[in-house]
């Protein structure tokens, strides 16, 4: 297989500059090397720009409701636990109308990766304050600037119990292919959060406002310390925004703690079908 | 006799990455090529090469405006103030997107930087359009140019 296998007939619609077609690069390039397919992955994507990624890449994929992956990859991953699920969100997406299940999906650490494509803006909507914006940002929704503070999506997730933590910058496409690797190779709930430019619509976390303001993680940082990951995930700014795996600790996942699962996947047991006609009748 | 390659490159959305890999990829058939980012690189590693490629994005740059490198390479152009290499080969290249005035305004910027250190250039620059949005004919389009660039240092 190489990457023109991957292609759909779709022309790409993001706006030339977007940090998404650096994901969409590295999850064709992950998908490359890992050996990622239609019989072993599936991608599931919420409501927004990043949303699109589905129409351009020939793996199994599902668009969901705003807010709603985690719950649709859920259920994909209970039906057959051995696929390698992604989910596809936006900021917005994941944070706003998805927070809960966030949350929820960080606590029972389900055996999948969660991709956040963070823009710190609503951009499908023509640009809109997120719950990414920084304090004070200006958008058609906060013409006086935003009087709210951002959600950190790691700290949140580590709080709630995530077991693998990334930062990467959408350019940097090796590294993220890498980490997706790693995420994916991981048993448990990986978060990943892409540092992904709207160049049209936010004009403060620009593309030159990441190369500028990011740092590799040192070579001695130790990922499986669960406090220097907390403090980590404290630091954002000026020459202060780390990038790389933030934190990896092995805990049970969600799916390794069901005995349903230990035999096979419910899918392979096919689906028992029963006449409920009498009931239905029941009820006339 | 051996020749030593360098893709300097500037990228943002990734693309500009890509097609500088794709040009590595094809020169290291035949020559040990050697590609890092604008953002790294000093005026004196351009002295242990004999061939310098130069790859950028054309970008709206805050106070400058359209069609310009990408800042991190405008940084570099800045380093090298003064400097001449006129021992030295150059080709340019660069992605952008014709739908914008000053289609690849970024590569004419890199020409004209190529002539003020004196460098030998080597062939007409590479313009890619919207890679993204043809990949195909994208990736076609790079690996002519490769072939060329391949065939005028051989």
């Amino acid at each position: 297989m190489n990457k023109y296998n991957l292609l759909t007939p779709n022309t790409c619609n993001w706006c030339p500059g977007c940090g998404n077609f650096g994901i969409w690069s590295a999850l064709e390039r992950a998908a490359l090397q890992a050996g990622w397919d239609n019989s072993n992955t599936a991608l599931v994507a919420g409501i927004g720009c990043h949303g699109h990624i589905v129409n351009f890449i020939k793996l199994t994929t599902f668009e969901g409701l705003h807010g709603r992956p985690i719950p649709v990859a859920s259920g994909v991953k209970m039906a057959n636990h051995k696929l390698n699920v992604f989910v596809l969100t936006g900021d917005g997406d994941c944070l706003s109308e998805g927070g809960n299940h966030f949350i929820h999906a960080a606590r029972r650490n389900q055996n999948m990766t969660v991709i956040i494509h963070d823009n710190a803006i609503y951009g499908l909507t023509t640009g809109q304050t997120s719950p990414r914006s920084p304090r004070g940002f200006k958008s058609k929704s906060t013409p006086d600037g935003n009087i709210e503070e951002p959600i950190h999506p790691l700290r949140l997730a580590l709080s709630a119990g995530a077991t693998f933590l990334a930062r990467v910058y959408s350019g940097d496409i090796q590294a993220l292919a890498d980490i997706l690797i790693k995420a994916n190779n991981h048993d448990g709930l990986a978060v990943i959060q892409v540092l992904q430019p709207c160049v049209t619509f936010n004009k403060e976390y620009t593309h030159i406002f990441y190369q500028e303001n990011m740092y590799a993680l040192d070579e001695n940082y130790d990922p499986s310390d669960k406090a220097a990951a907390f403090a980590k995930t404290m630091e954002w700014g000026e020459k202060k925004i780390p990038v790389g795996i933030i934190y990896e600790a092995q805990e049970p996942s969600y799916e390794s703690r069901m005995s349903q699962l230990k035999k096979q996947a419910l899918v392979a047991g096919g689906a028992k079908k029963r006449d409920i006609s009498a009931l239905l009748k029941s009820y006339a | 006799m051996t020749k030593n390659i360098l893709i300097v490159y500037a990228s943002n959305s990734g693309s500009t990455f890509l097609v500088g890999e794709m040009i590595k990829n094809y020169l290291s058939k035949k020559y040990t090529v050697a590609m890092q980012t604008a953002a790294m690189t000093q005026p004196d590693d351009l002295e242990k090469y004999d061939i310098i490629l130069l790859g950028s994005p054309s970008w709206h740059v805050l106070s400058r405006g359209d069609g310009f490198p990408q800042e991190t390479m405008l940084a570099f152009m800045e380093r090298c103030a003064g400097r001449s290499f006129p021992d030295k080969r150059f080709a340019a290249f660069g992605c952008g997107d014709s739908d914008y005035t000053l289609f690849c305004g970024a590569v004419f910027r890199l020409e004209t930087f190529i002539g003020k250190l004196q460098g030998q250039k080597i062939m007409e620059p590479l313009k890619v359009d919207s890679y993204f949005f043809r990949p195909v004919e994208g990736d076609k389009q790079v690996e002519q140019w490769a072939g060329e660039l391949m065939k005028k240092i051989s």
